[in-house]
């Protein structure tokens, strides 16, 4: 059976600046403003834990893409791919943030997954039956 | 606050998510559901009076941890290798795949534990001593919460020790 498409993702995307703050966002996704009084790394753990790393990039070099995210809020349900790059000037630049939502795509990949994960550690528990 | 990144992986259906679970939100459930991507959260662990941030990511199971995506390990300091002492596929590359870890992050600390000791038999132990292709630094059964706390803390340990260290 082939392989179904998923294109057209709905993305939004953020600047923030070099203490994680976000300065500007589409909220094409989300609405900034649920995040209340939470910081972005509150919010998003994940972006806490890679932020320095961002720092380090080069200028407009090619982002660094987080595939398949799982929010940990409760604002942004679904699975995303994040990706990060780092645009303006050595003195004064901001860390560009794209969230792509691709929650479909990675819904059926976790449903095919699921079904070959689990044909496989029953094929092994089986072959381990045997052997006794 | 010192905050690290740690990182759970390891093939699939070993018990990441459910040790994630665990040590996150007290939580376990039977039924084995697979992770797809990556999820992240936090949990600040009192380590002999000192508070640390640790960053979790719990990733989906990759046979080989060449075919984890390399943005996944970007910034880790801390890396919990999990296999299940029930399946021996689980940890037939694990000398290949500690040695890919070491190469792509040096200096990162790796805790390598084997999972759902609940369901091995002391005898069953004792072989799987000399099966494994690399010593294993605990054992955890995630059902059971058996080692689950010991197991963050003594990661935690070495993350600051480290911290420390290279201060």
């Amino acid at each position: 059976m082939p392989q179904p498409t998923f294109e057209n993702f709905r993305r939004q995307e953020l600047l923030l600046n070099q203490q994680g703050e976000i300065i500007e966002s589409d909220n094409e996704l989300f609405p900034i403003k649920m995040m209340a009084n939470l910081s972005t790394f509150e919010c998003f753990p994940l972006v806490a834990s890679m932020f320095d790393s961002f720092l380090h990039l080069e200028i407009d070099a090619t982002p660094v893409t987080v595939p398949g995210v799982s929010p940990s809020c409760d604002f942004l349900c679904g699975f995303f791919d994040f990706s990060f790059s780092k645009i303006g000037t050595i003195d004064d630049f901001q860390i560009k943030w794209v969230i792509e939502d691709c929650t479909d795509k990675y819904t059926y990949l976790k449903e095919e997954m699921q079904i070959h994960n689990d044909s496989v550690i029953k094929a092994e528990r089986d072959r381990q039956k045997q052997d006794k | 606050m010192i905050s690290k990144k740690v990182i759970l992986t390891g093939s699939f259906g070993v018990g990441k998510t459910s040790l994630f679970n665990k040590f996150l939100y007290n939580r376990f459930n039977d039924k084995y559901m697979t992770t797809i991507g990556v999820k992240v959260d936090k949990k600040v662990v009192n380590v002999d009076g000192s508070e640390l941030s640790m960053l979790l990511w719990d990733i989906a199971g990759e046979v080989s941890q060449d075919k984890v995506p390399h943005s996944y390990f970007l910034g880790a300091s801390g890396i919990i290798y999990v296999f299940d002492l029930t399946r021996p596929s689980t940890f037939m590359n694990m000398a290949s795949d500690i040695e890919y870890l070491k190469n792509l992050l040096p200096g990162v600390t790796i805790k390598i534990v084997g999972n759902k000791i609940d369901l091995v038999t002391p005898e069953r132990m004792a072989k799987l001593e000399t099966e494994l292709p690399l010593p294993y630094d605990i054992l955890t059964s995630a059902k059971e919460g058996d080692q689950v706390e010991d197991l963050f803390y003594a990661l935690g340990k070495d993350l600051i020790t480290n911290a420390t260290t290279n201060v």
